[in-house]
């Protein structure tokens, strides 16, 4: 698996996120934005998972499943860095 | 009091809504009565919203489109006259007496059976309890609106309310994307799969089949010390939580140990959309899974996000939606016939429904300050259980459906209580 910049790792994670879950928030959801208040529901979020097993090459185990993890694209970049996703 | 409906368009129709007409049919005309409560800080002004109900008939293209169509479903009698014309809704006001509580209104409205082909699909009713809690209720029938699309309905109301001036949007529905020979793949794909999963019976069979008066309750809850944690606002986990303790009452029971199946509704609509679909937008993915499963409720959640989310990658959502939409171009008999699960006379083990935040970003209707809200779960005909989870700013709820005989009381809260401490939330009053 190829070690990524944690911006690429944003910038990934952003482009999956505005064009693939379907939201309609009338502009596009930035890496501070709560995915939550943004529409990201349980359902959309599992695509996000399935993303992130496909690009970066984990499955996020159910104890990470945590605000502070997954809050928003800025806490899950840092998540998937701290997983070793990152130079 | 009909009226004339300019425009309107066909909206589709989802094989979902065939199988419930299938499993009516099949029960000989079962109770297919769907039911949103909207709480009110005082009681919403009546006329205000008997003039909101006449102008979404008038001008709002969905009711005309939908109803006025006689495919598959035969002709509805929404019309009242000529098949674009329709009649407004009817819209009732009750004052409760001093021992009568919502509660009592809402357990009418699921046992009073709306039938779509003799009368309006939809029902209003103004409630305002002697002494004290105000609420807007609203019932319809569920082949024709699944719980988001009537939230949807709400919040048009309350616009046309506030806002005379105001012109609904154009919309059409998306065009189909695959071609009539990748449909056909994908959907046999979908039948086969079905056909798998519901190969043998599932819990709690005929057991639990009590034809009987449809009874509710609702428990409203505190957020607890893990709301951080998204597993907990995770649809699997949930799912998880509400098997392992209806397992747990079937054990009691001393029922079978059949496997469960429970159908996972999968909105298709747009997220964060202020969205024009009132009707039925579901796709569904069908959890499998054994009784002893239910044990450890983390566990199966995780197994069911998996699954789910594989479901998904795999493209079986939407090969589900397709084999449903399948569903619908034949006739009823044939549908039985594709319903193998039903054949026994079992639909699913129960009902589990959970729409996320109610009516996000209505805060009043008619004149008066919204101070809650909650779906009430549909009572299938066999099993007769049904929970919905619902959320009102910080307050999740749990409420529960069953057919008298099914439950008694004790063990209707005993599981609402059981659900919210297993969830981790805190009762309130």
């Amino acid at each position: 698996m190829p070690a990524f910049e944690p911006q690429d790792v944003e910038r990934r994670l952003l482009d999956f996120v505005n064009s693939e879950l379907g939201l309609a928030l009338g502009r596009p959801i930035t890496a501070q934005d709560f995915l939550d208040a943004v529409g990201v529901d349980s359902l959309a979020f599992l695509k996000v998972l399935l993303f992130v097993e496909s690009v970066f090459g984990f499955w996020m185990p159910d104890e990470d499943l945590v605000d502070e993890n997954i809050a928003s694209v800025e806490a899950l970049t840092r998540y998937v860095c701290k997983r070793g996703a990152c130079a | 009091m009909g009226r004339e409906v300019s425009g309107s368009r066909r909206l589709p129709l989802r094989g979902a809504d065939l199988v419930l007409v299938g499993l009516a049919s099949r029960y000989g005309g079962g109770i297919n009565n769907a039911i949103l409560v909207a709480e009110t800080d005082g009681p919403v002004d009546t006329a205000r919203a008997r003039e909101a109900l006449s102008r979404l008939v008038d001008e709002v293209p969905w009711p005309a489109a939908r109803l006025g169509r006689p495919f598959p479903w035969g002709r509805l009698r929404w019309s009242a006259g000529s098949r674009r014309s329709l009649t407004v809704p009817p819209l009732q006001e009750v004052v409760l007496p001093a021992d009568k509580s919502i509660e009592s209104v809402v357990e009418n409205e699921m046992s009073a059976r709306i039938d779509p082909w003799r009368g309006s699909p939809t029902r209003f009713t103004v409630v305002r309890e002697k002494h004290g809690r105000s609420a807007f209720v609203m019932a319809w029938s569920r082949p024709l609106m699944d719980p988001r699309g009537a939230e949807n309905v709400l919040k048009r109301l309350a616009r046309l309310d506030e806002d005379p001036g105001y012109r609904f949007p154009a919309w059409a529905a998306p065009k189909e994307t695959m071609s009539l020979e990748e449909w056909g793949r994908v959907g046999r794909r979908a039948r086969d799969h079905m056909k798998t999963i519901v190969a043998s019976p599932v819990s709690p069979g005929r057991a639990v089949a009590v034809p009987g008066r449809a009874r509710f309750l609702r428990r409203l809850f505190g957020e607890g010390p893990s709301a951080g944690s998204r597993v907990g606002r995770d649809v699997s986990f949930r799912l998880a939580v509400t098997a392992k303790v209806v397992a747990e009452l079937f054990r009691r029971r001393g029922l079978p140990e059949a496997p469960f199946l429970i159908p996972l509704s999968v909105d298709l609509r747009r997220r964060g959309e202020e969205d024009p679909l009132f009707g039925n937008c579901l796709a569904f993915h069908f959890a499998r899974f054994e009784a002893h499963e239910t044990a450890d409720s983390m566990h199966l959640a995780g197994a069911l996000r998996r699954n789910l989310a594989y479901a998904f990658r795999d493209g079986m959502i939407e090969a589900n939606r397709v084999g449903m939409e399948f569903l619908r171009y034949r006739p009823i008999r044939s549908l039985l016939r594709e319903m193998v699960w039903a054949r026994g006379g079992d639909a699913f083990s129960f009902n589990c429904a959970d729409t996320g935040v109610f009516a996000a970003g209505l805060h009043s209707i008619f004149g008066a300050k919204l101070t809650g809200g909650y779906h009430v779960p549909e009572v299938l005909p066999r099993p007769g259980l049904g929970i919905f989870f619902s959320r009102f700013g910080d307050h999740p709820s749990v409420a529960v459906g069953w057919v008298e005989g099914v439950l008694d009381d004790g063990e209707a809260h005993g599981l609402a209580a059981s659900i919210g401490e297993e969830m981790g939330w805190v009762p309130e009053s």
